[in-house]
């Protein structure tokens, strides 16, 4: 198994494998999948169990990917577990193996480019769901993959599943999605963000990591026309990271803009930086929801 | 500890006071003792936990907790970068007044009218952002500084 890429990484036929503590983190990357699939022509179908339908819809929305026309139109469809995997009898492999093939056959004979498919994998820590029929099927499943025609991500929450059946899933697939990580301690964390593109920064940050976000700063601002920095889970930051980020805005083109979410606390501490006195910074406020 | 508490200006370098309205803090009755702790580079993380912590038992909450913890940090921070990187952070109340006063071994500190920072500084300076927010998020800061070292206080009312 290869280790963990970014999700713009995945190629078509790709069968990856996503585990996550921060529901924000699956939610980006999902999100950028959607979105790359729909770009492309590809039929989307996301089987949901953690959240609702309309409120994984909104979810994309808020990342700034439309569904309603793809919605609408069939290009993306959202089932839920219960409509798919857990029918009356219980789980199996050879059901679940069928269910995708049929609607791999459908993508076709829509004359869509392909399937995208991301799977919430939660519905596999109810009882009685039967993990190793999980297993098996995503063993069985591979067959689906060899012409390039199905790319799948299953997204599996390490805070619900037990190491060992995290170890298995993770074994099963190919490959391996991550959000790229600039910074990782008990602290702070600093990741690439894909939809809407930038940086998230959970924890707290301090001039003691202010190299490390210069670092990934700068990388955004490279990669990024608009950029987006969302601190909603970030909790502290000094007079130091804030004047950082005002002078990084400064350096900006006026066609491009930094759009930080935070909460209130830290809005202020970027006013005091001058964040008001840039076109290239808007600050929004924002909490997080835990 | 054979050191008076200097909450009072000393004959050294008087403490300029910053602007009108702003008070030195009082000594002696009234007065409730919160936290008293050392810091350094690798610890400012901990001592931003402890200022909340005991802010919030001396009465300090929300947005203006959050604001102490941020003084509290800036001025630790300074001692840190510029004052020979450690120093000590006490917290107390008295009356309607908390108080948090932090000091270190630097000396000659260029103390000056602490009503300069009324204006903020220009975007493109990289160095002394930290005072200036202390100076303007807290209710009252003053600069005592001798050359047995230098204390910073800034002072948040209890509303």
């Amino acid at each position: 198994m290869t280790s963990p890429a970014p999700v713009d990484a995945l190629r078509p036929g790709d069968h990856a494998c996503v585990t996550f503590s921060d529901p924000d983190e699956r939610l980006d990357i999902i999100a950028a999948f959607v979105a790359d699939g729909l770009d492309r022509g590809d039929r989307v179908i996301c089987f949901t169990d953690t959240l609702p339908p309309d409120v994984l819809a909104g979810q994309f929305t808020d990342r700034g990917v439309d569904v309603d026309t793809p919605l609408r139109k069939g290009q993306l469809r959202l089932l839920t577990s219960d409509e798919t995997w857990l029918v009356e009898g219980g789980v199996s492999a050879r059901n679940m193996v069928e269910l995708l093939g049929t609607h791999l056959a459908a993508a076709a004979a829509e004359d869509y480019r392909g399937l995208r498919v991301t799977a919430d994998m939660h519905w596999a820590t109810r009882p009685l769901a039967g993990v190793e029929e999980l297993l098996t099927f995503e063993r069985e499943v591979e067959s689906l993959f060899t012409d390039g025609r199905l790319t799948a991500i299953c997204e599996y929450d390490r805070n619900s599943f037990d190491p060992v059946t995290l170890a298995f899933a993770a074994e099963a697939h190919a490959s391996t999605v991550a959000a790229a990580i600039y910074h990782d301690d008990p602290m702070l964390r600093i990741c690439r963000q894909y939809r809407p593109s930038g940086l998230r920064l959970a924890g707290e940050i301090d001039f003691t990591r202010l190299d490390v976000l210069l670092e990934a700063l700068g990388e955004a601002v490279r990669l990024d026309q608009e950029i987006n920095l969302n601190l909603v889970h970030l909790t502290f930051m000094d007079a130091a990271v804030a004047g950082a980020v005002v002078r990084t805005a400064a350096t900006l083109d006026g066609t491009r803009r930094i759009t930080v979410r935070c909460n209130s606390a830290l809005a202020r501490i970027l006013r005091l930086a001058g964040s008001d006195d840039l076109l290239q910074l808007r600050v929004l406020e924002a909490h997080g929801t835990g | 500890m054979a050191q008076a508490d200097r909450t009072q200006p000393t004959n050294g370098a008087a403490a300029r006071a910053a602007g009108p309205g702003r008070t030195a803090p009082a000594d002696g009755a009234g007065e409730t003792r919160g936290l008293d702790q050392a810091f350094d580079r690798s610890s400012l993380a901990a001592l931003r936990s402890a200022v909340a912590a005991h802010g919030g038992a001396l009465g300090l909450a929300g947005e203006r907790l959050d604001m102490l913890v941020v003084v509290a940090h800036e001025l630790a921070s300074n001692s840190v970068r510029h004052g020979g990187g450690s120093g000590r952070l006490r917290l107390w109340r008295d009356r309607d007044t908390v108080y948090c006063r932090v000091t270190d071994r630097r000396t000659g500190f260029p103390v000056r009218d602490l009503r300069a920072w009324d204006q903020r500084p220009p975007a493109q300076a990289e160095g002394g952002r930290g005072l200036y927010f202390a100076y303007t998020l807290a209710d009252g800061m003053t600069v005592d500084s001798t050359d047995s070292g230098t204390a910073i206080i800034a002072a948040f009312t209890v509303s």
